[in-house]
């Protein structure tokens, strides 16, 4: 309970769709067993590319406002939006750098290539290591509940809608078996022609 | 030896063991527990239950087994008790022994009638908790046929703390974090809601389920598991308890990695 990783709580998870990819985090922030607040999103977007953050929430606002940085620079650099794929060698080159004083955050990312539209999704440690998977990631405190309900409720080429269900289904019923996760859940699900914003209410306790 | 001086395995259950405080001289203890990993999970339909366990049996990183069973026949009314348990193997075993001998003696010290499931079930926490200063670390989960011919699911803590109402699932072990999420939106239909005709959602309403799904759940469950937790594969025990057909088992393989 002294891990840094799960003082405040949270879960996040992304799932890969067919032409569309989804990410969704729970709301809550606690400071270990009592709760703070019940609007705390853990998901942030740079254009197109979503990145969610769980772990300790002092480094999930610094990491999300470092890249917020560190993706306008890039812009104005490239002219255009960052893709996915560099976002993810980005984010996990700015985790490395910090390799023996670590933000205690587990990273998550979502998003369509923007030129070939391929759905991109990869999660990372603390300190940098990218696991790039083919069908979801998980990150928080609620990770092993959602690794059985992801691993059991997803499936190949869901079409948007089906990929809405399966992640917001997998999200809800595992944070109500964590305790340091909840109180309502965001979801964006990620098309070529455009982003929806869902968020569900959930137990409230 | 002071019994407080033992140490449950590093992913140890919830309860209090007293840690004794790191002063100077450390001794060589023997650690009476091991886990030898694995995952159980029952549930009840109207009237049969079926209890699985995966047959792997581990000790750290090692397989020391790829076919040992967790899922026990003990006999009692019908024959349609069983056990299965995880945890300490051989804790686990001694329980299963005992509780096999406690059915055959009820049965002879009460005129040759069979022992019921909540008699079973009282039997059993009776066991566990006998042990409460030195307990048996096992997780069981107990399943029958009751005399209306309904099926009973009863769930256990090392220390013998268990529901009389019984429950309608039950998931113990290794993997139990993955696969009880998965129970509550699939057997409780948790967060699955149903719109009334004056359109307003409501919680979908809770409904025994029949065998064959059943069947494909626990299935489901344990693949997943399989897929990603490492103490759990090689094997899946199943065992169907029917009010008409009696006891069936089936082994199905899961993967060996």
């Amino acid at each position: 309970m002294s891990s840094p990783f799960s003082i405040n709580g949270g879960a996040c998870v992304a799932m890969v769709g067919k032409d569309c990819v989804a990410i969704g985090c729970d709301l809550r922030l606690g400071n270990q067993a009592l709760t703070i607040s019940n609007t705390f999103p853990k998901i942030f977007n740079y254009g197109q590319t979503y990145l969610g953050l769980t772990g300790l929430a002092t480094d999930v606002l610094t990491v999300s406002d470092l890249f917020r940085y560190k993706v306008n620079m890039y812009r104005l650099r490239e002219e255009r939006d960052i893709e996915p794929e560099t976002m993810a060698n980005l984010v996990s080159s700015s985790l490395y750098e910090k390799r023996f004083g670590p933000y205690f955050v587990s990273p998550v990312i979502a998003g369509l290539n923007s030129r070939t539209g391929k759905p991109f999704i990869c999660g990372f440690d603390s300190i940098g290591c990218i696991d790039f998977a083919k069908d979801f990631i998980v990150s928080g405190t609620a990770s092993d509940q959602l690794f059985g309900t992801c691993e059991s409720f997803w499936e190949p080429d869901l079409g948007p809608e089906e990929l809405f269900e399966t992640i917001s289904q997998s999200l809800l019923n595992s944070v109500d078996r964590d305790a340091l996760s909840g109180w309502g859940a965001e979801v964006y699900v990620i098309t070529k022609d455009g982003v929806t914003k869902r968020l569900l209410k959930g137990r409230q306790d | 030896m002071s019994f407080s001086s033992f140490q449950a395995p590093s992913n140890a259950p919830a309860y209090s063991f007293a840690k004794e405080a790191n002063s100077g001289f450390r001794e060589h203890r023997f650690n009476p527990y091991t886990d030898n990993g694995g995952s159980i999970l029952g549930i009840a339909g109207d009237d049969f239950v079926v209890l699985a366990g995966d047959t792997r049996s581990t000790s750290g990183y090692n397989i020391n087994s790829r076919t040992q069973k967790k899922v026990f026949s003990i006999g009692g009314y019908k024959n349609s008790l069983v056990i299965a348990t995880v945890g300490f193997g051989a804790d686990a075993r001694d329980l299963v022994e005992k509780m096999k001998r406690a059915v055959e003696d009820y049965k002879f010290a009460h005129n040759l009638r069979d022992m019921s499931v909540s008699a079973a079930a009282q039997q059993l926490h009776t066991l566990l908790y006998g042990n409460r200063f030195f307990p048996k670390y096992a997780y069981c989960v107990l399943g029958g046929i009751d005399s209306n011919g309904k099926a009973r699911l009863y769930s256990y803590d090392p220390i013998g703390s268990y529901s009389k109402e019984g429950e309608s699932r039950a998931a113990a072990g290794a993997a139990s974090s993955l696969i009880v999420p998965f129970l509550d939106n699939q057997v409780e239909f948790k967060n699955q809601h149903t719109r009334e005709a004056n359109g307003e959602f409501v919680e979908k309403a809770v409904h025994p389920l029949p065998l064959d799904h059943v069947v494909k759940l626990v299935k489901d469950a344990f693949t997943s598991a399989t897929e990603r937790h490492i103490e759990v594969g090689d094997g899946l025990q199943l065992v169907i308890v029917t009010a008409q057909d009696g006891l069936s088992e089936q082994i199905v393989p899961l993967k060996q990695d």
